[in-house]
């Protein structure tokens, strides 16, 4: 008689559920920026998806924690305290967070987790393994003009922001280390006409960043050009 | 007859080795080569016992060399790595846990790890020292190929003698590459991005058994090594430049930057080493009709339909579902899964039944999804997918305004697809999940199968990018962009990939480079199964011919307690880059209990020789 696969497949369905997984998350920085509430009660709330390998200090311990997939969940409660607090460290090193010219928001002190259960558990959004989330809620009287957020320019990983507003899908803004992303808090423009009309043009607009660089790359080019135009008929191929 | 003792003292001249090694110590060479030490009619034996010894010596936990050594140590006192305590006392244990362990796996470690545990009297770690009889073997930790690899270093008739397992093949080369997958942790990066994670101990392990100078290195497998200095230099050579080239296309350069790459660079190639990496290509931001959730993308149709590539995860499932309740778009009209790993496919099927839409991927994502459990791959979900309509490679569909062209894209996995997608006011987006970033190539994981081969892998997926029509875009599944590499771009990828596949083939003792990239060059499908005691149940053991040379490979089931053959099994032949499978017949014992049982399959071809070499797990129910 044939084996029956199918059969455990179902059995094995439960272990799916528990542990889902949203992407190699060490392969960026996440925050997603809340809006939704922004024109009702006038608060935001961002979320930081922290990798926690990256959080530990010793190498035998970062190795650990990379090697097991379920090392977060067999963490104490005071090694999880523990990695609150690194965590809150490692948030501030890499993020600046601040309204208009206002004081800089101390994400240090002002971030919260969720407590050791959830985090062993994955979290209410069923994170990765070795995930854990720290929030941050601003108040109505925080929340008037723009929200800057600086990338540190030695934060090794990219950051993906996303923007939730009421009624729109979630922009996305790709941010590399060094650069910052600069948000309108308005109630008004917490709000956008959805779906956004399809492209007519033949190429989607470029990100605000290459069109200024690419401009900067072909006067530097010309210039290039014109005084090398003698001495480097070929160009060297990308990477040497 | 007065010829005889010649020709037999000819005989022994001639065979390797002969005339190295000193009194008391033989060698033959074999899948697992036997080596043994004699004193005072006593034996010490080392990797294969071809009879009972007083003492054996592992050098590292891998089944091929427990199985070889297993009938020596019934009854003499064994020696092994502290490192390889787990693998060795727990073996039962981690196959249970495997079962369920297998799927969402990460964690990228080779799994040929014993079928039984092995009875251990001692274990040893890095300088201690093993005395039998009047001699002293000094333990030296040599991780590298293994995590858990030790060398026996000792002294016998004036000549400096290294027992090194599998750290070094003859001719400054080593079995394979995929063993060395595994975290970096100095640079933070996981098992599953550490391509040849473990290079850098390796060459500090290399190091340092050049620095004991040698006379000769007895290795577990291949002939014997009588210029160690010139072999160990090589070697480490030889994988310097195989990672320096890595890194010089690396796909991780765009997520985690230059400094990063520059710290797993140095760890192999030391610290004042130059890392070359590929500039970032030409890229901008997504068109508005396709929107990035994760690691999911939604096509949205100019009356708002929408169709989602993958469905990663429960966070991306909540945003089509909000997409959907917020009226973005009126109804998910299909999904295309790119490939099998979880953060691409763990919704596939809730979204498939949530949204009453239909599944589509390539016929080698389809039977992945279809039957999940029947593969072990890098995350792999457990629950099935009841229904993909496959596309063919090549084909072409239409979906609104949409046309697609589906593809066969072997890129970051080997079970991967391409969907081209043109529509009249773009040019075209050719969506190649997770296979290229605007740094280059996601061939950091061998598990996923990166074959080096002209007619498919990488080779094939640069063809396929070549011939995408004047302008194409390219998308990633987790880059929130369009990007494109030049004609110049392409060209130095596939230059410094075929440099690469060239060097590798320098660096292994196999004939063709694939058998040391791909561990799943043989495999059993289903990889796992279920069936009662006393039942009868087929199982596929699948061949891939690597070799640019027709092969005829013979396979011999080890069995194990609990599951027997049922049938004599043929030979196969098989063209040259042919795969083919022959069908096993197993039975499970009627009185077996229900547990997890396992039995492997040892192959032989011309050059080929390799023992209790892949598994498949049976779980046995009431």
């Amino acid at each position: 008689m044939k084996a029956c696969w199918r059969g455990f497949l179902l059995s094995g369905f439960a272990l799916g559920l528990l542990s889902p997984a949203h992407g190699h998350q060490e392969l960026h920085h996440n925050i997603t920026l809340d809006l939704r509430q922004l024109e009702q009660e006038g608060s935001i709330r961002l979320t930081f998806t922290l990798h926690a390998p990256e959080l530990v200090v010793g190498l035998e311990e970062a190795a650990s924690a990379l090697y097991d997939r379920n090392w977060l969940a067999q963490q104490s409660p005071q090694e999880l305290r523990r990695l609150m607090s690194l965590g809150r460290s490692y948030l501030a090193a890499r993020f600046k967070l601040g309204i208009d010219d206002r004081e800089p928001i101390e994400l240090s002190r002002r971030v919260s987790f969720e407590n050791p259960d959830a985090i062993r558990g994955g979290g209410a959004r069923e994170l990765s393994p070795g995930c854990l989330e720290a929030s941050l809620l601003l108040s109505p009287d925080e929340t008037a003009g723009k929200l800057r957020i600086d990338h540190a320019a030695n934060s090794n990983k990219r950051l993906l922001l996303v923007i939730e507003r009421t009624g729109a899908f979630p922009e996305v803004e790709d941010i590399p280390p060094g650069a910052h992303a600069l948000i309108p808090l308005s109630r008004e423009g917490s709000e956008r006409a959805a779906p956004p009309p399809a492209s007519l043009t033949d190429s989607p607009p470029a990100t605000r960043w290459v069109v200024p660089l690419a401009g900067t790359l072909v006067l530097l080019g010309s210039a290039a050009l014109v005084f090398t135009k003698r001495r480097s008929p070929s160009p060297a191929s990308p990477g040497s | 007859m007065r010829l005889l003792p010649s020709f037999v003292a000819l005989l022994i001249c001639s065979l390797p080795g002969w005339g190295k090694l000193p009194a008391g110590l033989s060698f033959e060479e074999g899948a697992i080569n036997a080596v043994s030490i004699q004193r005072n009619g006593e034996r010490m034996s080392f990797y294969r016992a071809t009879e009972p010894a007083k003492i054996v010596l592992l050098t590292h936990a891998r089944r091929d060399l427990v199985e070889a050594i297993r009938p020596g140590a019934s009854g003499s006192r064994v020696v092994a790595p502290e490192k390889s305590r787990s693998a060795l006392t727990q073996a039962e244990t981690f196959w249970q846990q495997f079962w369920k362990k297998r799927f969402n796996y990460y964690e990228q470690q080779v799994n040929k790890v014993p079928v039984q545990s092995l009875a251990v009297d001692r274990f040893v770690k890095e300088g201690d020292l093993v005395k039998w009889q009047d001699l002293e073997l000094a333990v030296m930790e040599t991780p590298g190929y293994s995590r858990d690899a030790v060398t026996y270093l000792t002294e016998i008739g004036g000549k400096r003698i290294a027992f090194t397992g599998d750290l070094i093949w003859e001719g400054g080369r080593v079995f394979d590459l995929y063993s060395f997958q595994d975290a970096i942790p100095e640079a933070r990066i996981g098992g599953y991005h550490g391509y040849g994670g473990r290079f850098g101990q390796w060459v500090t392990s290399l190091q340092k058994l050049t620095d004991w100078k040698p006379d000769l290195v007895v290795p577990a497998r291949g002939p014997l090594i009588t210029n160690p200095a010139g072999d160990l230099t090589a070697a480490v050579k030889r994988v310097q430049a195989i990672y320096k080239n890595y890194l010089s296309t690396n796909a991780l350069h765009w997520y985690f930057g230059k400094e990063r790459l520059e710290l797993c660079g140095k760890r192999v190639l030391g610290p004042g080493a130059q890392v070359g990496l590929m500039p970032f290509c030409e890229h901008v931001d997504l068109p508005p009709w396709c929107r990035h959730m994760g690691t999911t993308k939604l096509l949205v149709s100019k009356d708002g339909h929408g169709f989602a590539l993958d469905v990663g995860g429960e966070h991306q499932l909540q945003m089509l579902r909000k997409a959907l309740a917020d009226g973005l778009i009126r109804k998910i009209e299909g999904i295309w899964v790119t490939h099998l790993h979880n953060d691409h496919t763990a919704r596939v099927p809730a979204a498939a039944r949530e949204f009453g839409c239909p599944v589509y991927a390539v016929a080698e994502v389809a039977d992945g999804l279809r039957q999940p459990g029947a593969w072990f791959l890098p995350g792999i979900i457990p629950e099935p997918v009841d229904e993909v309509v496959v596309r063919g490679d090549g084909e072409k569909w239409s979906w609104r305004e949409f046309t697609f062209t589906s593809h066969f894209f072997p890129g970051q996995m080997y079970n991967h697809g391409g969907l081209l997608v043109e529509r009249a006011d773009h040019k075209p987006v050719f969506f190649i999940g997770d296979s290229f970033s605007p740094s280059g190539i996601d061939d950091y994981c061998l598990m996923n199968r990166n074959l080096m081969r002209d007619d498919t892998g990488y080779f094939l997926c640069l063809r396929k990018v070549r011939a995408l029509p004047q302008g194409s875009w390219l998308v990633n599944q987790h880059i929130p962009h369009l990007f494109r590499f030049t004609g110049r771009e392409l060209d130095y990828l596939e230059k410094q990939y075929r440099i690469r596949a060239s060097m590798i083939a320098d660096l292994v003792p196999w004939d063709d480079p694939n058998y040391a990239i791909d561990e799943e060059w043989a495999w059993f499908h289903p990889y796992a199964s279920e069936a009662r005691a006393g039942e009868r149940l087929e199982v596929e053991l699948r061949l891939w011919n690597h070799s640019q040379q027709e092969r005829t490979f013979s396979i011999r089931m080890e069995e194990s307690n609990g599951l027997k053959v049922a049938a004599a099994l043929p030979e196969i032949t098989l063209a040259p880059r042919a795969t083919g499978k022959i069908t096993v017949p197993l039975l499970v014992d009627p009185s077996s209990g229900p547990e997890v049982r396992v039995i492997t399959a040892s192959l032989r071809s011309e050059g080929i020789a390799v023992d209790h070499w892949v598994e498949t797990l049976v779980r046995v129910t009431r």
